[in-house]
C-alpha cells in the first residue's frame, strides 16, 4: 500500500481505536453526539420561520468572512501548515514525491477544517426555530464554514510563500488585504448607513446591505454565502454557479503555491514549528498570548511591589508591553459582538444582553493573566504566604474585568436607556460573575488538572460554573417573591452579585493554600 | 541540607516514584541519574513543591512547602521558564522584589557577565534563544543565593562556555556550603564534580554511590549505571550485519 495512504488510514484507525482505550474521551464523544441529537429534537416541529432568513445569510457572511480573513492574514507572519512536526521530520525526509505529500496535506487539512466547524451542529435548534432550516441545510452551512477555513489556510500558504523574507512584498500583500477589507466595508457599511438615514432600523439596514447581489462577488465568503442560500432555497443552477468559483479559487491557489515553490518544505516549516510549540505549551497548561510582533521598549523596570504584590505590578508592565492600556483586543472583540447582540435583540431586553455578555466573559476569564501565572513555577516558589500570592496573582484580572464591565454596561445601559442605579447594578453583577468565573477557573485548573483530559475539564468547567452561579439567581428569585420586591430583576442581580462574591470567597478560602500545595 | 524520606508519587494507578529516599548534605553535589521515564523529573518536582506526594521532604530542616523552605530553595526546571514580556533585567528585578533581596545588583551583574547575558539586559524573554532562556532561568534561581538548589537537566541547550561556567558555579555553590542536586543524562560533563550519585530506575533508587568510597569500589559510575539500566545486548549487532561489525573491529584494530 502507498505509504501516504497507509499513514492516513492508520492514523484514522488509531484515532478511533483511541476511544476504546480512553473512556473519558469516549464519554465526551457520546455526550457531543447526545447534544447534537438533543439539539435536533428540541427544535420545534414544522418548517415555518419566525424571522426573516436574510438575517441568517448576513450572519453566515460575517462568519465566513471572519474565518477567511483571519486565517489568510496568518500568511503575513508564519504561513499556514497542513502538517505536524512528525510529518516534517519523517515524511519530508522520505523519498516520496512532494506533490503527493502536498495532496496528503490537503486531504488532511480538509478533514481538520470540517472538525473545526463542528460547533455549528449544536446550533440546529435555534436556527430551525428562527429561520426554519433543515438538518441538511445545517450540514451545508458546516461544509461552507469548513471550506472558508480551508480556503483561508491555502491562501495563507500562498501569501507566505510569495511574501516571506521580503518586506516589500509583505507590504504589498498587506495593502491588498487592507483594500479587500475596505472594499467589503464600503459594499456593506455605506449602503447600510444610507438605509438607516432613510429610516430603516439598524438591523434591517445591515441585513439588506449584506444580502445585496454585489455580495455574491466577494471571493470565498460571498460565494459561500450564495452557495448556502441557493441550497436553502433549492436553486440548483445558482448552487452550481457559486460552487464553481470556490473550486477554481482553491485549485488556482494550490497551483500557484506549488508553482511558486515546488520545494515547499521550507514554506511550511516555520508554521509547523510554531504550531507544534503552541500545542506543546497548551499540553503543559501554558496559555498562548497574542502579543504585538514588535515591542518598543521605552522604559524598563517593574519599579513597584515587594513580595506577592510584585506579581500585580509585573502584570501591569506585561499589559503595557502587550499594548493593553485599559482593555485588550479580546475584550474589544467580545464587546463588539455583545453590542451587535444588544442592537439586534433590543426588543428582548437588557437582561438577555447581560446574560450574553456574562457568557462571553467565560472565555475572556480563561485567558486572564492570573490563570497564565499559575503555569509558571515562580508563583509557587516565591516565599510569601500562599493566600497573599493568590490574591496578588489575580488582582490585575479583577481590575481588568471591573474596567471592562464598566465600559460594557455604561454603553449598553445608555443604549437601553437604563437608569443610573440599574447601570451600576449591572456593572457590579457582571464583576461578580467575573470573579466567580476566576474562582471556577482556579478550582478546575488547579484541583482537577492532571487528573483528566482537557475536554472533560472544559466540560466540567462549564458544569461547575453553572453549579456555582445558579444558586445566586435562584435565591434572588425566591427572595424577591417572598419579600414581594417591586423591581425583581434588579433585586435578583443584587443577590446574585452578593452570592457570587460569597461563593468566590469560599473557593478562595478553600484554595488559599493552592500556591503552597499545588495540584497533583 | 535536603532530605527526602520515603517519597511516593502516584498518577492514578501508575507509580512514578516508589518510596524514594535520599539525602544531599550541605556542601555536597549529588547527582540523580537514570534512563528516560525513571521518575527523576517527578521526584525533582516533588522536591520543588510543585507536586503532591506521600512521604516527607525537608529543606534545611523545614517542610519543603513551607515559606522558610522556599526562602532557601532554588530550582532550575528542565524547560526554561521565563516571562515573554519581561526583559532580562526585569526578571532579575522581579526575583529581587519577590524574595525581598537587597544589594543584589552586583551579584546579578556577576551572574549576567558569567553567563554572557550582560549585553542582553534589555532583551525581552521571548527574544532570547532557548539556551539564553535556560541561562536566565539559572540566574533567577541563583539570585536569592539558595542553600539548597536543584537543577533538572541544566546543561541541555547550553553552549560549551555556559556549561563551563555552570560547572564553576556548582563548585562555588559547593564551597559556599550549598546542597546541590543535579538531575542529568550527561555523565561525562559532571564526572569530576559529583560527591554522591543516585541511580533511579522504574521510580525507585536502584543504587547509590559515594566518591569518597571509591577505593573500596572498583566499579565506575558509568559501569554501575549501565549494569543497572541496560537490558539489550548491543544495538550495533542488531543494526548491522555481523560481517560489518567484524570489518569495523578489524579496521579499529589496524588503527
Amino acid at each position: 500500500m502507498n505509504a501516504l495512504w497507509y499513514l492516513f488510514l492508520i492514523k484514522l484507525k488509531n484515532h478511533f481505536k483511541g476511544y476504546k482505550k480512553n473512556i473519558p474521551k469516549l464519554i465526551v464523544l457520546v455526550l457531543f453526539i447526545a447534544l447534537i441529537i438533543v439539539s435536533f429534537f428540541s427544535a420545534k416541529g414544522g418548517n415555518g420561520a419566525a424571522r426573516d432568513i436574510s438575517e441568517l445569510y448576513s450572519i453566515l457572511l460575517a462568519l465566513y468572512l471572519f474565518a477567511f480573513i483571519a486565517g489568510s492574514v496568518q500568511g503575513l507572519h508564519s504561513g499556514a501548515t497542513f502538517y505536524t512536526l512528525s510529518d516534517v521530520n519523517i515524511l519530508f525526509l522520505s523519498p516520496i514525491n512532494s506533490k503527493l505529500i502536498l495532496l496528503y496535506g490537503l486531504i488532511k487539512q480538509m478533514g481538520a477544517s470540517l472538525f473545526v466547524g463542528f460547533f455549528i451542529l449544536f446550533q440546529y435548534s435555534w436556527l430551525h426555530n428562527l429561520y426554519g432550516i433543515s438538518f441538511a441545510d445545517l450540514l451545508i452551512i458546516l461544509l461552507c464554514y469548513s471550506l472558508s477555513i480551508f480556503a483561508s489556510n491555502v491562501t495563507a500558504m500562498v501569501i507566505y510563500s510569495f511574501s516571506s523574507h521580503d518586506p516589500e512584498k509583505q507590504k504589498l500583500v498587506k495593502y491588498i488585504l487592507y483594500a479587500f477589507c475596505l472594499l467589503i466595508g464600503i459594499i456593506i457599511i455605506l449602503p447600510a448607513i444610507v438605509k438607516i438615514l432613510m429610516g430603516k432600523s439598524m438591523l434591517e439596514a445591515f441585513v439588506l446591505s449584506s444580502s445585496a447581489p454585489i455580495i455574491s462577488l466577494i471571493p470565498i465568503a460571498g460565494w459561500l454565502q450564495v452557495l448556502t442560500a441557493s441550497w436553502i432555497i433549492e436553486n440548483k443552477v445558482m448552487f452550481i454557479f457559486s460552487l464553481i468559483p470556490v473550486i477554481i479559487y482553491l485549485l488556482m491557489a494550490v497551483w500557484i503555491f506549488f508553482k511558486l515553490h515546488p520545494d515547499f518544505y521550507e514554506e511550511v516549516l516555520l508554521a509547523t514549528e510554531i504550531r507544534h510549540t503552541a500545542q506543546s505549551n497548551a499540553k503543559m497548561g501554558k496559555v498562548a498570548e497574542a502579543v504585538p510582533q514588535k515591542i518598543r521598549l521605552e522604559k524598563t523596570g517593574i519599579n513597584k511591589g515587594s513580595g506577592a504584590s510584585v506579581f500585580f505590578y509585573k502584570q501591569l508592565l506585561e499589559n503595557k508591553r502587550s499594548r493593553i492600556l485599559l482593555v485588550d483586543k479580546n475584550f474589544l472583540i467580545y464587546f463588539f459582538i455583545t453590542l451587535i447582540f444588544a442592537l439586534a435583540m433590543k426588543k428582548i431586553g437588557i437582561v438577555a444582553v447581560f446574560a450574553f455578555s456574562v457568557y462571553m466573559m467565560i472565555f475572556s476569564t480563561a485567558l486572564s493573566r492570573g490563570i497564565k501565572e499559575l503555569t509558571m513555577h515562580y508563583a509557587y516558589l516565591i516565599p510569601v504566604k500562599p493566600a497573599l500570592k493568590l490574591l496578588a496573582v489575580f488582582m490585575e484580572s479583577i481590575l481588568k474585568m471591573s474596567i471592562e464591565s464598566t465600559i460594557t454596561f455604561l454603553i449598553i445601559g445608555l443604549l437601553y436607556k437604563a437608569s443610573a442605579g440599574e447601570i451600576i447594578l449591572y456593572i457590579f453583577a457582571r464583576i461578580g460573575f467575573g470573579i466567580l468565573f476566576l474562582a471556577g477557573n482556579i478550582l478546575v485548573e488547579k484541583v482537577l488538572k492532571g487528573s483528566m483530559s482537557k475536554v472533560i475539564m472544559i466540560t466540567l468547567y462549564f458544569i461547575i460554573l453553572i453549579i456555582l452561579g445558579l444558586p445566586g439567581i435562584v435565591i434572588g428569585i425566591l427572595l424577591s417573591h417572598l419579600l414581594s420586591v417591586a423591581s425583581t430583576v434588579s433585586f435578583v442581580f443584587l443577590i446574585s452579585f452578593l452570592w457570587n462574591l460569597l461563593a468566590s470567597a469560599g473557593i478562595g478560602y478553600l484554595c488559599r493554600d493552592l500556591l503552597q500545595y499545588p495540584n497533583a | 541540607m535536603l532530605t527526602v524520606y520515603n517519597v511516593t508519587k502516584r498518577y492514578g494507578k501508575f507509580v512514578a516514584n516508589d518510596g524514594v529516599s535520599l539525602t544531599v548534605e550541605a556542601g555536597q553535589i549529588t547527582i540523580l541519574i537514570g534512563p528516560n521515564g525513571a521518575g527523576k523529573t517527578t521526584l525533582i518536582k516533588c522536591i520543588a513543591g510543585l507536586l503532591r506526594f506521600d512521604g516527607k521532604i525537608e529543606i534545611c530542616g523545614f517542610e519543603n512547602k513551607s515559606i522558610e523552605a522556599k526562602e532557601v530553595f532554588g530550582y532550575v526546571p528542565e524547560i526554561p521558564a521565563v516571562y515573554d514580556l519581561l526583559t532580562v533585567g526585569e526578571h532579575i528585578e522581579f526575583i529581587a522584589r519577590a524574595y525581598h533581596l537587597s544589594g543584589y545588583e552586583e551579584y546579578a551583574s556577576q551572574l549576567l557577565e558569567c553567563f554572557e547575558l550582560a549585553d542582553k539586559r534589555d532583551k525581552l524573554g521571548r527574544e532570547l534563544s532557548k539556551g539564553m532562556q535556560q541561562k536566565l532561568s539559572i540566574i533567577c534561581a541563583l539570585l536569592p543565593k539558595p542553600k539548597v538548589i536543584v537543577f533538572d537537566e541544566p546543561m541541555i541547550g547550553l553552549d560549551p562556555h555556559a556549561i563551563k561556567e555552570l560547572k564553576n558555579i556548582f563548585i562555588i555553590l559547593k564551597k559556599a556550603g550549598a546542597s546541590i542536586l543535579i538531575s542529568t543524562h550527561m555523565l561525562d560533563s559532571i564526572k569530576d564534580l559529583w560527591d554522591k550519585a543516585y541511580i533511579m530506575m522504574d521510580g525507585k533508587i536502584a543504587a547509590s554511590k559515594e566518591k569518597k568510597n571509591k577505593s573500596k569500589d572498583t566499579q565506575s559510575l558509568e559501569e554501575l549505571f549501565f549494569n543497572i539500566t541496560e537490558n539489550s545486548k548491543t544495538l550495533l549487532e542488531a543494526t548491522f550485519p555481523q560481517r560489518d561489525i567484524d570489518m569495523q573491529r578489524d579496521t579499529t584494530n589496524e588503527e
